[in-house]
């Protein structure tokens, strides 16, 4: 026991080697960025016009800025709600723009931010004009975060209007527009794919003080994807963009969405399978007058829509087929309307809307039928065409039905869609 | 001199355990946590069995200084020399530590929750915890009732130690470069007094691999005190508290690019000093005070309460809304960028991995930069203009476990004529927390508690709250983040074992009872399960039994038959039972008892110059659960997946001889054949980990006759020792390794996963399907003792051990599948591995006076 103490001693000293922690210094700060001047997103868009539009012949190289020149601006849409991925929107008082990311994430509404534009792209996205490929390590330094952003508040028609190079006045920038709804055929559906593929999707919003429908494009990755289009009017807050000579309107957060939820369709045939399992669900039927061409349900792009064509085995069928919806009750809806959309390729016959009041099932020859003056597309190529609300205040009954009706004669015949009929009410 | 010769007995019986040993290890259990949801492995990676490790632990190294002490101290021939093949993961009949009961004076120290003994408590300490009594295979067992992997009892009390003082200083270059222990013992003394104290420490900094860093230090202290001729009263102490920055496993691309199968992709430079991003923290102390009441010449009653307690830690980097900050992640190898075509961007990542340090490894530099770079106002105060408070986009996060074991063990022995009793009754109550903690917010100011895969829930932004009570709470360095719950179980057990011995038969029977219950606790509710996740769950009671028996035909002094069978029932690994134990209560249907059922056959031969055993053995594990989160390309979500009713059986045989010649020379040899394999079609089903969305159920898993991976089914050694008259010993080891698979990922033998498939003989088809079958390869082990007597009476040893002398540096020990996989191209997520140390050495020398 007399050596207790020293080996204690050893003891705690043999402790004590391996007790040191281990400790990380910061690494110095990496200093400012340089900056050798300013240049405002006017001035950027400027130069997209001149070096891309404006010359002759026109460059085949991408305009790439070469000196420290700064871009001071203040961010307006992030990629918080996922609708934006690896791109942010801009403004400095003198316009809006988009900064496409190397990386996604580190940039968010409010932030104050200077680009040093030195080796940054300057090019378009279907006459969407970007900075591209930005580096946020490199080219970007936040000044403030927390910044009040106020969205411009302009009309409807403000909004669509565009500068002599066919790009939109507005473009990039953040903007609060009035009176606005989606189309009957959109209202109460999702804003994007909610399978896993997660498509974007184009939902149409329309305003009572303009004939022009814009596309509202929404990412399925975004976290509203999911959910419901509103069915009413009001106002919105959105990013203005385009997609060459399309106005396509994107949605920074669900929460600037300011439509009432009222003036849901009272009946809509959408043909998505998640709602919409079959042509003949929800008490539509089909009848074939004449031949054997059959209304289908396809899909495109994960668009769902009912499709027929009278061209199998390399030749043309003459048939008269009918797509009729249920009876509806219409004899207490305040003006009931119909629409729908559709799009065709080919030549051929138009497709018909027709209205009855007295049919009851068989053949619709059998009732009687009107035509209802949908508008249709003027051309082929599957360009999807809004019929326009047509008014049925004629055929308030208990038992009104619509009916979709394709023609095809033994030597011709186009491919018809048809998407979202819709009958609704004020 | 008798007392010389048994005194250099016990040195030279310790020295030969320390020739290849130390005794350390990691047993945090952590199999859903996956941090990257991009990279995780078919195997926990922390996760570490005793007898080597399953094919996802990346501490095999550390495990198996560890078991070697163990094993070559073992008196069975086959098992002594079966640490030899522990360099390649070998794990004896394929079993996981679950089976093996590991007990110190006695008392069971197996982790309730895992089933898993934890080593690492008392690593470092190898003078107190030499004597042990160990016994593989289903075996009688007078301290408890133990399973198909037999038992080991460590006895570390006081008294046990003999009189003196022994110094001992080990230089090596594997897990850690360098190891001092002191030990003193005043033996029992004549005021009927023991006391033990012991201390060691242990560090390294690179010893082998680059990167990693070793740490640890422990302490023991036991006191027994002799109250009477019947009573003695004895306590037992121990912590060590261990750190460690982790190495990591890698593709054979990555490997190939860094140009060293010693890649570790979990360091990097922070301001020019090499900083591990992985690094694990535990200490785990036991307290042990035994009541030892012999209550007359046949019978013995021993009661033990215990007490376990304290924190592991597992470090690792965590980030939101920013790049995968891991610089093998499956995206920045060239491979990737080939394979979709982007010739350009493989070629600039093919030259910087090849010449970028940065590119290699973490860029610690360029995390802290981007962290500074990051002002961020929360949106409720937008208006607050902000120049100052940045969020880090990355941070250290580390998961801890917080552990509060306490138990009661009594166990009573007697002999009656040719009869010896054994029984005991033994309590447990267990509860540990699990949450997590920042280490460091990498020069941001503030982190925030948010979920960055609930984007998809909705837009709701409480959906990405992890913590509703305060959502938007900035969190500093210290603060619990992300979870906060405690698994909790109760569990008593009561057993019996009779022996009876017979002139030419021995046979015994043996009988558990128990009755588990266990829960979860959450203490932090989840936006994403806002009723849920917190308070407690359901309770689950599992009742378990357990009987075996066995017969030894002694067919004269020197050959002996036995056979044994066991079978018993037993919990599932507590935190499977949970469909995502992190975040909420609920539990997986179908919950049942895990099954075993085992049998053995041995033919055994002692004579003092040879010895040898033969077995034949058979395995059946039924109804396990198998649970991991991982992130699913198809789902494009992190999946919860779960397979019910996973059983597998182990068959085989092994065989351990042991010829002495002339006295000194010494001639071994091991044979282990075995099949280990998946026995059935299990069930599996997938919920998406952030919603309580089931993806799918009842799906048929095709795994029956895989392999089971990790282990080497086959290993073969040949040993030789020469032992020199003046106290000297060299030996030389030939080991050879085969039929070593890798673990299967379960979703790749489904219908579903070969779905796209029409021709089943298509390359395509194999790559899902088929299992990678490893390389066999030999390794050549040396070792070497020498002993001094000094001035009569001191004793000097010196030990040497070197593994893999032929330094051969291209053996893979294992692989593990990835669970995230592409059914359009397998190869985007290849098989990861682990290689072979090459040459590596412990050299110790100790002093005794």
């Amino acid at each position: 026991m007399k050596n207790f103490k020293y080996i204690i001693t050893a003891l705690l000293l043999t402790i004590i080697v391996s007790s040191c922690k281990k400790k990380y210094t910061l690494p110095p700060d990496k200093g400012p960025l340089a900056n050798s001047g300013g240049i405002s997103i006017d001035s950027i868009r400027k130069k997209y016009i001149s070096y891309y539009i404006t010359t002759v012949p026109k460059p085949v190289t991408l305009f790439k800025f070469n000196t420290d020149i700064s871009l001071t601006c203040t961010v307006t849409a992030d990629e918080n709600s996922g609708n934006f991925y690896k791109s942010v929107c801009v403004s400095d008082g003198t316009g809006g723009l988009v900064v496409k990311l190397l990386n996604s994430g580190g940039l968010y509404k409010g932030d104050q931010i200077r680009i040093n534009l030195n080796n940054v792209i300057l090019n378009d996205y279907g006459k969407m004009v970007q900075l591209d490929s930005v580096d946020i390590e490199k080219s970007i330094v936040k000044i403030s975060s927390g910044n009040i952003v106020v969205p411009k508040k302009i009309t409807f028609n403000q909004m669509l209007t565009k500068n002599g190079s066919a790009l939109m006045n507005y473009q990039g920038q953040l903007v609060e527009i009035d009176s606005v709804e989606f189309s009957a055929g959109h209202k109460g559906k999702s804003f994007a794919d909610t399978s896993v593929y997660k498509y974007s999707f184009d939902r149409i919003l329309e305003s009572s003080n303009s004939s022009q429908n814009v596309i509202v494009r929404t990412s399925g990755y975004s976290n509203f994807a999911k959910s419901k289009i509103p069915c009413g009017k009001g106002s919105m807050v959105v990013i203005v963009g385009q997609y060459n000579s399309d106005p396509q309107l994107t949605i920074p957060n669900f929460s600037d969405v300011k439509l009432s939820s009222g003036g849901c369709p009272l009946f809509i045939k959408s043909f998505e399978p998640a709602d919409d399992p079959s042509l003949t669900n929800g008490g539509w039927s089909t009848y074939n007058v004449l031949g054997n061409v059959n209304w289908m349900q396809s899909s495109y792009n994960g668009q769902f829509f009912a499709k027929i064509s009278n061209y199998s085995g390399g030749s043309n069928s003459a048939c008269e087929s009918w797509f009729i919806s249920p009876a509806l009750n219409l004899s207490t809806i305040t003006n009931p309307s119909v629409s729908f959309t559709s799009a065709y390729n080919f030549t051929g016959p138009p497709i018909e809307l027709l209205v009855s009041t007295n049919y009851t099932g068989g053949d619709p020859s059998a009732a009687t039928w009107v035509l209802l003056p949908a508008t249709l597309p003027s051309t082929g190529g599957y360009v999807w065409t809004k019929s326009g609300k047509l008014s049925l205040n004629s055929y308030k009954t208990a038992n009104t039905r619509i009916a979709v009706v394709y023609y095809g004669t033994s030597t011709t015949g186009s491919t018809w869609e048809v998407d979202d009929i819709a009958v609704s009410g004020d | 001199m008798i007392r010389n010769l048994i005194c250099f007995c016990l040195i030279f019986s310790a020295a030969i355990s320390f020739a290849q040993t130390d005794s350390t290890r990691l047993v945090v259990k952590d199999t859903s946590v996956v941090k990257d949801n991009h990279t995780d492995t078919a195997s926990a990676a922390f996760n570490i069995p005793i007898f080597s490790t399953s094919g996802g632990d990346v501490d095999a190294d550390l495990e198996q200084q560890d078991v070697s002490s163990l094993l070559s101290s073992s008196r069975d021939v086959f098992t002594s020399f079966s640490f030899n093949f522990l360099a390649g993961r070998y794990r004896m009949r394929g079993y996981l530590a679950e089976n093996m009961m590991v007990m110190i004076n006695g008392v069971n120290v197996n982790n309730l929750e895992t089933g898993f003994s934890t080593w690492s408590s008392w690593g470092g300490l190898n003078d107190v915890t030499r004597f042990t009594e160990n016994r593989f295979g289903n075996v009688a067992n007078r301290y408890g009732f133990s399973g198909a992997g037999g038992y080991t009892n460590i006895d570390s009390k006081a008294s046990s130690f003999r009189a003196g003082t022994r110094i001992s200083y080990a230089a090596a270059n594997r897990v850690f470069g360098n190891r001092v222990t002191l030990t003193h013992s005043t033996g029992l003394m004549q005021n009927g007094w023991a006391f033990t104290i012991s201390a060691s420490s242990r560090w390294g900094n690179e010893t082998y691999i680059p990167g990693t860093y070793f740490r640890a230090a422990s302490v023991y202290a036991a006191i027994d005190k002799r109250l009477d001729d019947k009573h003695t009263l004895s306590f037992t102490g121990f912590g060590a508290p261990i750190e460690q920055g982790r190495n990591s496993n890698a593709t054979l691309e990555a490997y190939e690019l860094a140009g060293t199968h010693y890649y570790n992709s979990n360091w990097g430079y922070q301001d020019g000093k090499v900083r591990n991003g992985n690094v694990s923290k535990v200490n785990r102390p036991m307290l042990m005070l035994s009541h030892i009441f012999n209550v007359n010449s046949d019978s013995k009653l021993t009661s033990s309460l215990f007490y376990n307690f304290g924190k592991s830690k597992l470090g690792g980097l965590t980030w939101f809304d920013s790049p995968n900050p891991r610089p093998d992640y499956y995206r920045y190898l060239p491979s990737y960028n080939y394979a979709i075509g982007d010739t350009a961007a493989g070629d600039i990542l093919k030259n910087n991995w090849l010449n970028d340090v940065n590119t290699r490894q973490i860029n610690w530099d360029r995390l802290i930069a981007m962290n500074r770079a990051n002002l961020f106002t929360l949106p409720s105060q937008t208006g607050q203009i902000n120049t100052g408070e940045t969020r880090s986009r990355y941070i250290v996060e580390s998961r801890l476990e917080d552990l509060k074991n306490i138990g009661f063990n009594s166990v009573y022995n007697t002999r009656i004529d040719n009869f010896f009793i054994s029984g005991g009754v033994n309590a447990n109550i267990y509860k540990n927390r699990k949450y997590k903690e920042v280490d460091d917010l990498l020069g941001g100011t503030f982190w925030l508690d948010y979920d960055q895969f609930a984007d998809n829930l909705g837009v709701d932004p409480i959906y990405a709250a992890n913590n509703l009570d305060e959502p938007d709470k900035k969190i500093f360095q210290g603060d619990k983040f992300g979870y906060d719950y405690s698994i909790n179980m109760n569990r008593a057990e009561l057993w019996g074992q009779g022996e009876y011995n017979l002139q030419s038969f021995d046979m015994y029977v043996g009988i558990s009872v128990s009755n588990s219950s266990l829960w979860r606790e959450g203490f932090m509710a989840n936006g994403k399960f806002p009723t849920t996740s917190k308070g407690e769950s359901e309770k689950l009671n599992f009742f378990n039994y357990g009987v075996k028996g066995g017969v030894t035909y002694k067919v004269n002094g020197r050959h002996f038959i036995t056979a044994n069978a066991t079978y018993l029932t037993r919990n599932p690994e507590a935190n499977n039972v949970f469909l995502s134990p992190r975040v909420r209560n609920d539990i997986v249907d179908g919950v049942t008892s895990e099954k075993v059922l085992s049998g053995d056959i041995n033919y055994l031969i002692k004579y003092p110059t040879f010895k040898l055993r033969a077995t034949a053995y058979h395995t059946n594990i039924k109804d396990q659960l198998w649970m991991r989160t991982y992130w699913s390309d198809l789902y494009n979500n992190n999946v919860n997946y779960i397979m019910t009713g996973v059983a597998q059986t182990h068959n085989g045989v092994e065989l351990g001889i042991e010829k002495t010649l002339l006295r000194t020379h010494v001639l071994q040899g091991a044979f282990g054949y075995g099949q280990f394999l998946y026995s059935n079609r299990p069930t599996a089903q997938s919920w998406q980990d952030n919603n309580n969305q089931q993806l799918f159920s009842g799906r048929t898993v095709y795994l029956e006759n895989y392999k089971v991976g990790g282990s080497p089914q086959l290993v073969t050694g040949l040993g030789y020792r020469y032992n020199g008259k003046k106290f000297w010993s060299a030996g030389l080891n030939f080991n050879y390794f085969d039929q070593i698979y890798v673990d299967p990922n379960p979703d790749r033998r489904t219908a579903e996963a070969v779905s796209k498939h029409v021709d089943t003989e298509t390359q395509e088809y194999h790559e899902i399907i088929d299992q990678e079958r490893l390389d066999s390869y030999y390794t050549v082990n040396l070792t070497g003792y020498k002993s001094f007597r000094i001035a009569k009476k001191y004793f000097l040893n010196i030990n040497l051990s070197i593994n893999n002398l032929l330094n051969n540096t291209n053996i893979i020990t294992g692989g593990v599948e990835q669970l995230r996989w592409d059914q359009s191209r397998v190869s985007k997520f290849p098989n990861r591995y682990w290689y072979m140390q090459g040459l590596t050495y412990m050299a110790t020398v100790n002093f005794n006076f």
